[in-house]
């Protein structure tokens, strides 16, 4: 391993921004907090992106490594320790003093703090701890920091850690037990999950000792504000489907469970925890919040054989069981030459990143389960439609849904209309019904819409609804968007019949003297 | 103190007149403005606002009346706004006034017309034109002043001074002063909105104000405080490695960061300084 000393800071910069770019997530959203006297930063729930990188990512905050030194040797990863990269890692201070100055100039919304693991995941963890502490209490910040956990570190260092930090997160990195066994040989499901585990119940706890909060998870709150009930019909019916499903619930079981393997058994309780609430205050009229943004977590899409099917169960059960914020999905990026992974320079499988996001959102804000996206006999994702009107198309008998009518979980069940719009419609109709000219003004996408949805009784168009006239028509829609995703970063130029007929040769006199006298 | 010029061709058509209320670009004066046409009492279809400027044009069989600003009739209209229809209402119809879109001032006072009638529920009422007109101005300015909050870009002056420079279409300044007033609180600022000519100021510890720059000196003064470049360096180098070039997209990222945005981002500024 090549340690250089006496790198600039610039250099350095270079080197843990380039080895910290293939986490995917950059979001600064999930807490308000105001600024205060004293101190500088806040943090708004919603979100700030700063800038937009030349790959279209978000930059939100400033995403470093602390070290890229590691004496892990995860086949997928660049700072591997079989790697021949230069390494090097910042001072607290270095991290401190880069933070600060490029949020006074507005560059950031915050600090993403990331790490090899150096010596070992403790060693690591205190350097982390160390960092943040300086950042808060010395250089008083009060912006958003996303720290990653360390697979191995104690647990009263995530929990000096999490009380640093807004957002805290571990990566999954694989969707299966297997496959992490096979590609990253120095964590293991347990490692993994355990500080996940950890963090979600000393978020719980957190929540409980809040005098504002009456102690609900957010799962219970979301509950409370939108029953999951849906007013649809049962989605499979029939006897003849029964056995069917019931293989498919056993396989999802089995997938999920695998994901709950050796968990139960770490309920962990935070020791002291009163006194633990002032150790990594910013000031000592106000209360630390423990990982109030709450956690997130990060599985590669594309270097191991599981099929969108298992991906999105994962998703699904660490929505409902570990309560997580996000779930982001990366696709592979082949930068290893390694035999067990897809070949270096293979294409990242962005298409089906972007397909297995627009579940998760359906997953999250729109009620559905993975169950209903996708099973054992259709694992994988349509690649031209998206997920919602897929699944539309195939349970063409719930539709055309009455807008006037339909209640909140019916309409966004429509392709087309998403939260912001089923929630402009309810309240609209309350004074008029509505037609499809208002809809349109609304947000509605009525190009997706126009099939799943009547206005007083009407279509907008005669179309006969039919899942092979639907289908058709909404492909051939999709038809840009999805070249696009595919192909949006290839460079392309106009064609044009004189550059590109290939002429290698220039034409002789002979050529020349045959074209004039007709011989050929 | 009230212009009255007559503009209209009587013809053979009935004279039924409008009267055009001609007033400034600022939300004080959209609000006299409003003021003024309702207490004309002309009636809500005999009246126009609209806002006076080059691209404005003359109508036929209108009469003209210049409106002047009157901060007490635009905090009476605004009070009303809120107190009657509710707080929401005068916060989107605020938004709207800051757009910089021609028919902002007549979209409020049709706005108004139907708010005053029904009270807090019009917000909800998108269907109707007027509603949704003016929810649509707001939220055009609302989601401009949320991207100004992170592309806004501070450089450092010698003095220490934060000094941002910012081309919104809309006016957002008023709305983006407020976060960094929250967010920077302990730092003297300054955000310069170069097509308005208008500054917010913030001295450290302090609350901000606005300052209007249209005197000349201004832009020689600003351009003589600039200072090193060593933290802008460090970020552009930082923006630059962060690509995966393998993903590389610049459709997808010109569809999230338009060009015009980029004009006063230090890290889009590299040619010219180089």
């Amino acid at each position: 391993m090549l340690i250089l000393e006496g790198l600039s800071l610039e250099e350095k910069l270079q080197i843990l921004s380039d080895a910290a770019k293939y986490d995917a997530a950059c979001t600064s959203s999930g807490v308000d907090r105001q600024g205060a006297r004293g101190t500088i930063g806040s943090a708004s729930a919603c979100g700030i992106c700063h800038s937009f990188a030349a790959d279209g990512r978000c930059i939100s905050l400033l995403k470093i490594l602390m070290t890229n030194e590691c004496v892990f040797d995860c086949k997928y990863c660049i700072n591997r320790k079989s790697n021949d990269v230069v390494r090097t890692s910042f001072t607290p201070e270095e991290i401190c003093r880069l933070t600060m100055e490029f949020y006074r100039r507005n560059y950031i919304e915050g600090l993403f703090l990331s790490s090899g693991v150096a010596g070992s995941p403790n060693a690591t963890m205190e350097r982390l701890i160390e960092t943040l502490y300086l950042l808060r209490n010395k250089y008083r910040f009060r912006g958003y920091i996303h720290v990653k956990g360390i697979p191995g570190a104690s647990p009263d260092r995530v929990e000096r850690l999490g009380f640093l930090a807004d957002r805290m997160s571990v990566n999954l990195e694989l969707p299966t037990g297997d496959s992490l066994r096979a590609l990253a040989p120095h964590k293991t499901r347990q490692t993994i999950l355990r500080p996940i585990r950890q963090i979600q119940q000393g978020m719980a706890q957190d929540r409980l000792l809040l005098p504002e909060s009456g102690g609900w998870s957010r799962r219970q709150e979301e509950a409370f504000a939108l029953p999951q009930v849906t007013s649809m019909p049962p989605l499979e019916g029939g006897l003849a489907l029964e056995g069917h499903r019931d293989r498919e619930d056993h396989k999802n079981r089995r997938i999920v469970s695998d994901l709950g393997s050796g968990i139960l058994t770490t309920g962990y309780q935070l020791p002291q925890y009163s006194d633990l609430r002032h150790r990594g205050d910013l000031l000592a009229s106000e209360q630390a919040r423990f990982v109030p943004a709450g956690q997130s977590t990060q599985i590669i899409i594309g270097a191991t054989p599981e099929t969108d099917y298992q991906i999105v169960s994962v998703a699904e059960a660490l929505y409902q069981k570990f309560d997580l914020k996000r779930v982001f999905y990366s696709a592979y990026v082949g930068i290893n030459d390694d035999s067990a992974l897809p070949a270096v320079g293979e294409k990242p499988p962005l298409m089906r990143e972007h397909r297995l996001y627009q579940a998760d959102w359906l997953l999250r804000f729109y009620g559905f389960r993975a169950s209903e996206l996708l099973d054992e006999a259709r694992p994988n994702f349509n690649v031209l439609l998206d997920p919602k009107c897929d699944w539309a198309v195939r349970h063409l008998d719930h539709f055309p849904v009455e807008v006037n009518r339909a209640d909140y979980y019916t309409l966004l069940r429509v392709p087309g209309i998403g939260v912001k719009s089923a929630r402009r419609i309810l309240q609209a109709r309350r004074s008029s019904s509505l037609d499809f000219a208002d809809l349109k003004k609304m947000g509605v996408v009525l190009k997706r819409a126009h099939y799943f949805i009547t206005c007083k009784g009407k279509m907008m168009h005669r179309i006969r609804l039919e899942e092979n006239v639907v289908t058709t028509c909404l492909v051939d829609q999709n038809r840009r968007q999805n070249w696009q995703w595919e192909h949006g970063q290839e460079s392309y130029r106009q064609m044009s019949l004189f550059d590109d007929c290939k002429v290698e040769r220039m034409p002789t006199v002979e050529d020349q003297l045959a074209s004039v006298s007709g011989q050929f | 103190m009230v212009v009255r010029e007559n503009v209209g061709l009587i013809g053979d058509r009935s004279p039924g007149d409008v009267t055009v209320f001609l007033c400034g670009p600022e939300p004080e004066d959209i609000f006299t403005a409003v003021y003024d046409a309702w207490a004309s009492r002309l009636g809500h279809d005999n009246v126009r606002l609209e806002i006076d400027g080059p691209q404005r044009q003359i109508g036929l069989f209108c009469q003209y009346v210049s409106v002047v600003r009157d901060l007490e009739k635009a905090e009476k209209v605004s009070r009303s706004i809120a107190r009657k229809i509710s707080w929401e209402a005068y916060s989107g119809v605020y938004r709207a006034a800051l757009s910089f879109e021609v028919d902002r001032a007549d979209a409020i006072y049709r706005f108004l017309v139907v708010g005053f009638q029904v009270g807090a529920d019009v917000i909800h009422r998108l269907q109707h034109p007027a509603v949704c007109r003016v929810f649509e101005l707001s939220r055009k300015v609302g989601n401009e002043t949320h991207l100004f909050l992170g592309f806004t870009r501070f450089a450092q002056w010698k003095n220490g001074v934060l000094f941002a420079r910012m081309a919104p279409k809309c006016n957002v300044l008023p709305l983006v002063a407020p976060h960094f007033d929250d967010r920077m609180s302990g730092e003297n600022w300054m955000i310069y909105d170069e097509i308005r000519h208008k500054a917010a100021v913030h001295p450290a510890g302090g609350s901000w104000f606005m300052v209007d720059t249209v005197d000349a000196g201004w832009e020689e003064w600003i351009q003589s405080m600039d200072d090193g470049q060593q933290w802008e360096d460090l970020w552009r180098t930082f923006v630059d490695h962060i690509v995966i070039e393998p993903r590389r997209n610049p459709g997808l990222q010109r569809s999230l960061l338009p060009l015009w945005y980029r004009k006063n981002m230090t890290e889009h500024q590299r040619t010219e300084k180089v």
